[in-house]
């Protein structure tokens, strides 16, 4: 009989196939300390065979299967955004620049307000979750942890810092932004 | 006894040295601890490890009073570790590993209170043949002993006879003081004073903001006796007092209220606090490799160049506090930037798992200066 994959060897290669997808190596997002609760979040709301799908997903391929997405926006922004919510005008325009998560900058006229926690939910207590879960479980759009926050890629990839939280010591705003090198030959 | 300027001036160097010995091990646990986790842990590490960093300061300072040149730099100034530490007759090994209750009863005999019984009983000769180092217990030759002493393989030992160490920190920081009153009373016998530093090479509070106490501007005798007092109170507490004359509590004291699950209050003895429950969670600390080296990462190529970038930014960080203890004091508020970035560089690293050695992640290597056939 042979054996699956271990639950280490499915994390690394989650990790590692999201390093192809995000562009960040896998040493910046095992850095993170995000690698866990992000595989866990993935296998919650879509299931394993779904990430295994995605793994095996030509990643060139535009527009990518809807749960790689999903798996990007995790690793940037700490926040499951569900497939569903792939191509939504109100999701897009939350997260447009100048929005930073408390409602939707438009609304959407096409769904009712609520049907975005009805897909949702389970499980864990996420911060700031409410409204009504999904019978199955799961929620279409909730921020991982409050550490997935601070650990988003977004912030190095701009080379800055999440307000009101990784501090990079007073005074420092006197810099312009850094951006880190080792990693720029990778992808 | 201490008894030229120089000799003083290497004593302090040493006091650098061992100040700063500390703040690789304090830090590696310290960021091993699971992010949203531990936070009674975290607070208590990290307030002793900031108190470290004045202690460095202040050693610095005196340092430059009696017109001596702080130097982070030299190499060996870092340890490569697991280096040593007194304790009475014993002395024990210093690792940089995972928060643990190993690495807490470490930290508890760092900072262990211990005054010699007697004045015989401050030294204590080395027992090379107990440490590896010769085979039948003979000192070794006197070039093994200089790099010995250079390296901080064991901290403690006295400096210029190296056959022989403190008994404890507190009986070297003793002796210190001794050596000051000492030399300052036969400079003053003449009109003169061993206080002939620059004072603009001072560290002076508006330089060191949230450092665990206040700095002190050392100016001469008095000031100087305050520093290094203030160094060794902070540390083993005021003769084994809990609390010192400010309302700190002592950091092996910080260190106990972990060991037995309850903060210290006032009004408390020591060994029995009756304040509020804390509470530690020993498993929610990443598993970093104890004692890791660059030659344990060659299966891990990503890591080893971030760990060697590491290495790179913390020593650029010791040349800028250095600088900073040259007559740039200004210098200390950009190194508060550059702390913030090793303090993320540290947490990238230690989350990082290794490769081929499960249930092993990685961490900083601090091999400021390795040695060519260490270097993969």
């Amino acid at each position: 009989m042979t054996q699956g994959p271990t639950a280490d060897e499915k994390l690394r290669e989650f990790v590692k196939f999201s390093a192809a997808v995000t562009g960040f190596s896998e040493f910046d997002l095992w850095g993170t300390g995000q690698a866990e609760a992000y595989y866990e979040t993935v296998v919650n709301q879509v299931g394993p065979d779904a990430i295994q799908n995605a793994i095996s997903s030509d990643p060139s391929v535009v527009p990518a299967d809807p749960v790689v997405q999903s798996i990007i926006k995790l690793w940037y922004v700490g926040v499951w955004y569900g497939p569903e919510l792939a191509g939504r005008v109100d999701v897009a325009a939350w997260t447009a620049p100048g929005r930073s998560g408390a409602k939707p900058a438009v609304s959407d006229d096409s769904q009712p307000e609520e049907s975005w926690n009805r897909q949702a939910v389970p499980g864990q207590h996420q911060a700031g979750e409410s409204g009504a879960y999904a019978e199955d479980g799961r929620k279409a759009l909730f921020v991982v942890s409050s550490e997935a926050y601070t650990e988003g890629l977004l912030w190095r990839a701009i080379g800055a810092h999440p307000s009101g939280a990784k501090a990079p010591g007073y005074g420092s705003w006197v810099n312009p932004p850094a951006f880190e090198n080792y990693q720029k030959e990778q992808v | 006894m201490i008894q030229t300027i120089e000799e003083l001036r290497e004593y302090l160097y040493k006091g650098l040295q061992l100040e700063h010995a500390t703040l690789p091990p304090y830090l590696t646990a310290l960021y091993s601890l699971h992010p949203g986790k531990n936070s009674d842990a975290r607070h208590v590490i990290r307030v002793v490890a900031v108190e470290e960093m004045l202690h460095l300061t202040l050693v610095a300072n005196v340092l430059n009073a009696v017109g001596g040149t702080p130097n982070l730099t030299k190499r060996g100034f870092v340890p490569n570790y697991p280096t040593r530490l007194p304790a009475g007759p014993d002395d024990f090994e210093v690792h940089l590993r995972p928060f643990s209750p190993e690495a807490l009863a470490t930290f508890l005999r760092i900072e262990k209170p211990a005054q010699a019984a007697s004045e015989e009983d401050r030294f204590v000769p080395m027992d090379w043949a107990t440490l590896g180092l010769t085979s039948n217990g003979s000192a070794p030759s006197p070039d093994e002993l200089a790099e010995l002493e250079e390296s901080g393989t064991v901290l403690g030992l006295v400096p210029g006879d190296p056959t022989q160490r403190f008994s404890s920190i507190g009986e070297f920081y003793e002796e210190i003081i001794r050596g000051i009153n000492h030399l300052e009373d036969q400079a003053r016998k003449v009109g003169k004073t061993i206080f002939t530093g620059n004072p603009a090479h001072q560290v002076t509070p508006e330089y060191f903001y949230s450092g665990g106490g206040d700095v002190i501007k050392v100016t001469g005798r008095d000031t100087a006796v305050a520093a290094l007092t203030l160094v060794a109170e902070q540390g083993e507490g005021l003769h084994g007092a809990i609390f010192d004359n400010q309302d700190e509590i002592a950091h092996y004291y910080r260190f106990q209220q972990l060991e037995m699950g309850k903060y210290y209050q006032k009004g408390d003895e020591p060994g029995d606090p009756s304040g509020p429950d804390l509470h530690v969670d020993w498993s929610a600390v990443y598993p970093v490799k104890p004692d890791i080296k660059l030659k344990h990462l060659e299966g891990d190529p990503e890591i080893l160049a971030a760990a060697k970038e590491f290495n790179q930014s913390y020593a650029a960080f010791l040349t800028d506090i250095n600088l900073a203890y040259n007559g740039q004091p200004d210098l200390l508020l950009k190194a508060v930037w550059e702390m913030f970035r090793i303090r993320d560089s540290m947490n990238r690293l230690i989350r990082n798992p290794l490769t081929g050695q499960s249930g092993e992640n990685a961490g900083p290597t601090f091999e400021l200066w390795p040695s060519k056939e260490e270097t993969p």
